[in-house]
């Protein structure tokens, strides 16, 4: 790789395994492309480490083009390093200059535990979609997608929250570790689409009841979940959920 | 669906009371109370300012409308009761809220996050407990007549001169500062407290949410400047004993 070639100190926190205690490390890493990706650079510091014998830092990754909501690190005190709609996977190394030192911790919340390094336990989100993230299809043939008439205006409603990647940056960005930006897209994206509504407010009782137990925090309206979201999902979705659950308790 | 049918209230058996006191403890539903006590807070709030603000067109019709208070207990004890209640139940809600939140979030983050939330949004406990303790003092003062200075003397009709208690508390510098202290921090705690309470109810619009979200800054700090301009009238003497 060409380009700036850039020393920089990572401060990374490193935790052997679940129960185990951990604490913020530092390294020098050289040798850094401005070209490279956050994550590339983090390979880098692997391979430095591993070459002096040491155990790498384990970071969740996977398709690396931004779509998959694998990769999970808060870059100095913000979720996928703070460039609008981005993730940590699609950040660049030239946002940085020689020199830089970065921090670089796992999302933190009750519900997501750090199973090591930087990679937590995001199965919470799973057990959320579990309790109602879906619409019950019956046997049958397929309808013809077009025999259902969806208006422009609620599709786009439907869109703009179904991006959700389900990485978690609102969790590790809003100071309660509230889950509502996740749960509330999952919910806004079914509940503007007709095959959604007929389930929408057992839906959202479950969700929430669901996204409780998993020891999320409340929402305080300061929309920093919205600030970090790679997938730009918008607190309007909160609202919409919130406005079903009161419905909810009065026609569930 | 075993699942998502466990909570329809024909299979809990629960009533509609019970259901909803499920919900009132839940995340969402807390925060739905506490921006249904909020809403009746401010409005008492924009109530007593317009009755405060009578104490510009004079003494008489500032005890006129403190005697018409007076003599209309069930106006009077409905609001009182109402207050009684909203309040507890206001911190109740918010005590239930920051317990989940700080248990939400055992690990700090070792970098300061920087965020573009407003200190306000960030402080609303502490501004809601210096409001609290301000209000006690207030009440004890302007209700209670037991601390600050009071009027020896009642009025010719045998009323309690409100009038004069509120010029002779104001002309105190120390009495009229801790007010206005307790206005802005009041106006902190609306300015977001506001915005927070209709999106807590769901009452979102593409065109509404970003002008609430000017309007509880110009609301609540409007309010707080209309407050102020009480004492600062007195120190000023456009309020004359």
């Amino acid at each position: 790789m060409s380009g700036k070639l850039m020393k920089l100190t990572i401060h990374v926190w490193r935790q052997a395994n679940k129960g185990a205690e951990g604490a913020m490390k530092s390294y020098v890493v050289e040798n850094v492309s401005e070209h490279m990706s956050f994550l590339e650079m983090m390979d880098t510091l692997n391979e430095q480490i591993q070459a002096k014998g040491e155990e790498p830092v384990a970071f969740d990754h996977d398709c690396r083009e931004g779509i998959c909501g694998m990769c999970s690190m808060v870059i100095n005190g913000i979720p996928h390093g703070g460039h609008r709609g981005v993730t940590t996977c699609q950040l660049h190394m030239r946002h940085f200059k020689d020199g830089d030192e970065i921090y670089v911790e796992p999302w933190r919340a009750q519900a997501f535990p750090v199973l090591r390094d930087l990679v937590v336990d995001r199965s919470a989100f799973d057990r959320i979609i579990a309790k109602g993230g879906y619409v019950s299809v019956n046997t049958g043939g397929a309808p013809d997608a077009n025999a259902l008439p969806i208006p422009k205006k609620e599709a786009d409603l439907a869109m703009d929250a179904a991006q959700c990647i389900g990485c978690g940056a609102c969790v590790a960005a809003c100071k309660n570790a509230s889950a509502m930006l996740f749960v509330a897209a999952k919910a806004s994206h079914l509940g503007h689409l007709p095959q959604g509504q007929p389930e929408q407010l057992d839906r959202v009782k479950n969700m929430a009841m669901q996204m409780d137990a998993e020891g999320f925090g409340n929402c305080s309206n300061l929309s920093q979940c919205e600030a970090v979201c790679p997938k730009e999902i918008p607190v309007r979705v909160i609202a919409e959920f919130n406005r079903d659950l009161i419905k909810a308790q009065f026609k569930g | 669906m075993a699942e998502a049918l466990e909570l329809k209230r024909e299979s809990t058996g629960d009533t509609l009371i019970g259901s909803l006191m499920k919900f009132a403890t839940s995340s969402v539903g807390s925060k739905v109370v506490m921006a249904l006590t909020g809403l009746g807070l401010w409005l008492f709030v924009i109530a007593h300012l317009a009755g405060n603000l009578t104490a510009f067109a004079g003494k008489e019709t500032f005890n006129h409308y403190a005697e018409a208070l007076k003599g209309n207990p069930p106006l009077l004890w409905g609001v009182r009761i109402a207050l009684i209640l909203g309040f507890p139940i206001h911190i109740l809600a918010a005590i239930n809220t920051s317990m989940r939140n700080r248990a939400a979030r055992p690990v700090a983050y070792a970098f300061e996050p920087r965020t573009e939330a407003t200190a306000a949004s960030k402080s609303m406990i502490l501004t809601g407990l210096l409001v609290l303790a301000y209000f006690a003092f207030h009440l004890a003062h302007f209700t209670w007549h037991i601390t600050g200075p009071q009027p020896t003397t009642l009025l010719p009709n045998g009323s309690y001169d409100a009038y004069s208690m509120l010029v002779m508390g104001f002309q105190q510098p120390i009495i009229s500062l801790t007010y206005i202290v307790a206005q802005v921090l009041l106006a902190a705690h609306l300015s977001h407290g506001i915005y927070s309470l209709f999106q807590h109810l769901g009452l979102w619009g593409a065109k509404w949410t970003p002008f609430l979200k000017n309007a509880s800054l110009a609301i609540g700090y409007g309010l707080c400047a209309a407050f102020a301009s009480i004492p600062l009238a007195v120190m000023l003497g456009f309020i004359k004993p």
